[in-house]
């Protein structure tokens, strides 16, 4: 037996449990199909990584909302209107020249979904997950991100009642930015804490 | 590890998550599953941190699986244990789920509904296929 023809029939039954735990659910009225399909749907377009630019935007931009961001992260990027209804509380973690600041969770790939939309695959792996909290430089240099040993490193690991993403360092010059022009320069993975974006020149969005 | 980037900025609200270099689901059941999970306790079925507990319980018992199947395994064991749904009841669903798909199969009229079927290419026995769910489901 090959290995994808065992990967088939391993995709072919899980797929199978699903439905019938579906079926089940929508039997005894716990559930609609269309409600399923409309949250798929709303995650699939209407929420991502989108919406966390704007926040760091609106921070990078705005001195007032940066500390209430820092002080309440749930209540600002509420103002923003985002927020999730699985009840997690967000903090939002500053990078400065002295802390960088990661993200992960080794237990459960919790991710702060209101603002980053669903992980990327790379945030669920074993790998990651099990050595950021170990080795976080060298697996940020895998990133393509090397730090000097002057900054510290922090690594936080999410739970299921707190959520974290970064407020990256702004690119030079974001001050002369709109805030939708500053929110294009954002990137989730600058939001996850493994990629900078202080050296980029924000007029050009080059390095 | 790979990096995904946006590619030099991201454009704002025209620009899909999707299309981040990166696959939400990369099998319909899996986005079945992650609605279903997310639509319960939004519907106050279940609190969503009974919800986190078990996917941190998912992991323990197996750190390196696929996260959706430990997604799957969560709200299965939360579901049994609330007793939104019993056990024979969904082996039972299973089993029927799956004569349907061997009846879809051997009569070659049209495939079923789930489009991964389509990538299997050797027909499968149904009374096989039930069995190896069962060992799955355990």
């Amino acid at each position: 037996m090959t290995e994808s023809h065992d990967h088939n029939e391993h995709e072919m039954a899980i797929s199978l449990r699903t439905r019938a735990l579906e079926s089940l659910l929508i039997e005894k009225g716990l559930i609609s199909a269309d409600v399923i399909d409309g949250l798929i749907d709303r995650y699939e377009n209407d929420i991502g990584p989108m919406n966390g630019a704007k926040v760091v935007a609106k921070a990078w931009l705005d001195a007032g909302y940066k500390s209430r961001l820092l002080n309440d992260g749930t209540a600002a990027i509420a103002e923003l209107g985002f927020g999730g209804r699985q009840g997690a509380q967000m903090v939002v973690l500053e990078n400065t020249d002295d802390i960088h600041n990661v993200v992960v969770c080794t237990l459960c790939s919790c991710y702060p979904w209101p603002v980053l939309g669903l992980p990327p695959s790379w945030y669920k792996s074993y790998a990651y997950r099990s050595r950021v909290v170990k080795e976080p430089r060298a697996v940020l240099r895998e990133f393509g991100l090397e730090l000097p040993a002057s900054i510290q490193v922090k690594v936080w690991d999410s739970n299921s009642d707190v959520r974290y993403m970064v407020l990256p360092k702004p690119p030079h010059g974001v001050d002369t930015l709109s805030e939708n022009e500053a929110a294009r320069l954002v990137t989730r993975d600058a939001m996850i804490g493994v990629e900078t974006l202080d050296a980029l020149d924000a007029r050009t969005g080059h390095r | 590890m790979s990096r995904e980037s946006f590619g030099g900025g991201m454009a704002l609200d025209d620009e899909l998550p999707r299309k981040n270099g990166e696959l939400l689901f990369e099998s319909p059941w899996e986005a079945r599953a992650f609605g279903l999970a997310v639509a319960l306790s939004e519907g106050g079925r279940f609190a969503w941190r009974d919800f986190s507990a078990e996917l941190a319980e998912s992991t323990r018992r197996d750190q390196e699986a696929a996260y959706y199947r430990r997604w799957l395994d969560a709200l299965e064991r939360l579901l049994l244990a609330q007793g939104l749904v019993n056990k024979e009841d969904l082996q039972a669903r299973i089993d029927e789920l799956a004569h349907e798909h061997h009846d879809h199969d051997t009569d070659d009229s049209e495939i079923g509904t789930l489009s991964e079927i389509r990538d299997i290419h050797c027909a499968k026995d149904a009374h096989e296929f039930a069995h190896s769910i069962r060992t799955t489901a355990r």
